[in-house]
């Protein structure tokens, strides 16, 4: 039998709220996971065009660091799996040299929402609310989605589009530096730059038309609210 | 509130951008900078030292004929041809390369008969054979058969 003591000390280790927190961040980054390698997936057969950037970004703009760790880590980690399949695997150093850069367009998502001083990861979630939380329904989608006008200005959506553009550039960079482990000259790197031009920039337009699309991605989510 | 104060928190992101930018050209400028002569070769000047022109003027659309200009060592050989053989034949400078077919190739070959030296041969081929000749050493022109008539010349440039 467990010391009452102890019972309650593990009672009131993760509170209701921290629980539902847990149970949210969960969720999120399986569900995010799943929509980010998906439609990855699905989008394989053009090269470097890729969704992973800009749900990496949206997760960890609207769902905080926590949820954006686990989305990363799931996502890179599955979707890997299925480019293997496709393209072939490059190894275990370029695979791993994919989070760096994947986990700083996730923290840059979640400077992005700093500097726009908004509410904080998840909306906040009432205690009746945890009631119903027995009802296995977190999230409540309104019946009608509409997409309203956003509050991000034109400035804001062209500066989202830069940062697309950018972060993909270190994706780039980062993934091409794989070579000197297998190459170890600076000219291979180069020439890898160089005959991995035209791809790059696919990638970089590709994305930045896709972060152009983040105020509106925002809005829908932002009607899907906690019951 | 003014443009400047509405946007200024985005002022250090945007300078982040901006600066990987400046990276990113950089870099890709330094590695075009650094492969330039993989892109535009220099020309060679020793070879330009050493550069010999040879004209051939061929008045026979069928070539089977073979041109040897022996005592050339070591040089581009610069082929202006003067009329097109069935339009397979391009105008190039090039070494050891060669059309098929109806077209011509130059080789180097090492002429121990003669002055134990490598020497620069072009060859000829007729269309739809898989004959390849090539011409006797010295000759300024060739007539085969009494029907096919190559001339030929050569100067320094």
């Amino acid at each position: 039998m467990e010391p009452e003591e102890h019972q309650n000390l593990r009672k009131n280790k993760i509170s209701p709220q921290e629980r539902s927190r847990a149970i949210q961040i969960f969720s999120t980054s399986v569900i995010f996971s799943a929509i980010a390698v998906a439609s990855s997936t699905a989008l394989l057969a053009i090269p470097n065009l890729e969704t992973l950037t800009i749900f990496f970004f949206i997760v960890g703009y609207q769902y905080g660091k926590s949820a954006g760790l686990m989305t990363v880590i799931t996502s890179v980690t599955v979707f890997e799996f299925f480019a293997s399949q496709f393209y072939g695997s490059g190894g275990l150093i370029p695979f791993l040299l994919k989070f760096p850069p994947f986990l700083l367009v996730m923290f840059m998502g979640v400077y992005f929402r700093s500097i726009n001083e908004t509410e904080s990861e998840f909306p906040s979630v009432s205690q009746s609310s945890l009631n119903q939380t027995h009802s296995k329904i977190l999230y409540q989608i309104p019946d009608q989605l509409h997409i309203s006008q956003s509050e991000f200005s034109f400035y804001e959506r062209f500066l989202l589009a830069q940062l697309g553009f950018a972060l993909t550039i270190v994706f780039d960079i980062f993934t091409s530096l794989s070579l000197i482990v297998f190459v170890p000259t600076w000219e291979a790197v180069l020439a890898s730059f160089i005959t991995g031009l035209p791809f790059f920039i696919l990638h970089q337009i590709t994305n930045a038309v896709l972060f152009s699309t983040f105020p509106s991605i925002i809005d829908a989510l932002n009607k899907v609210r906690p019951v | 509130m003014g443009y400047f104060q509405k946007y200024s928190k985005y002022i250090p992101l945007q300078a982040i951008i901006i600066a990987i930018f400046l990276i990113y050209i950089a870099g890709l400028s330094f590695s075009f900078i650094f492969f330039a002569e993989t892109f535009f070769p220099p020309p060679d000047e020793n070879h330009e030292k050493t550069y010999v022109t040879i004209n051939l003027i061929i008045e026979s659309t069928h070539p089977d004929y073979l041109f040897n200009h022996s005592y050339l060592t070591n040089v581009t050989i610069n082929i202006t041809l003067i009329e097109h053989l069935n339009n397979t034949i391009g105008i190039d400078n090039w070494e050891g390369r060669y059309y098929t077919p109806g077209g011509w190739f130059v080789t180097r070959i090492f002429n121990a008969s003669e002055n134990s030296n490598w020497s620069w041969r072009i060859y000829f081929h007729l269309p739809g054979t898989q004959t390849w000749t090539y011409a006797p050493v010295g000759a300024s022109s060739i007539r085969l058969d009494n029907e096919y008539f190559i001339k030929f010349s050569f100067e320094e440039g």
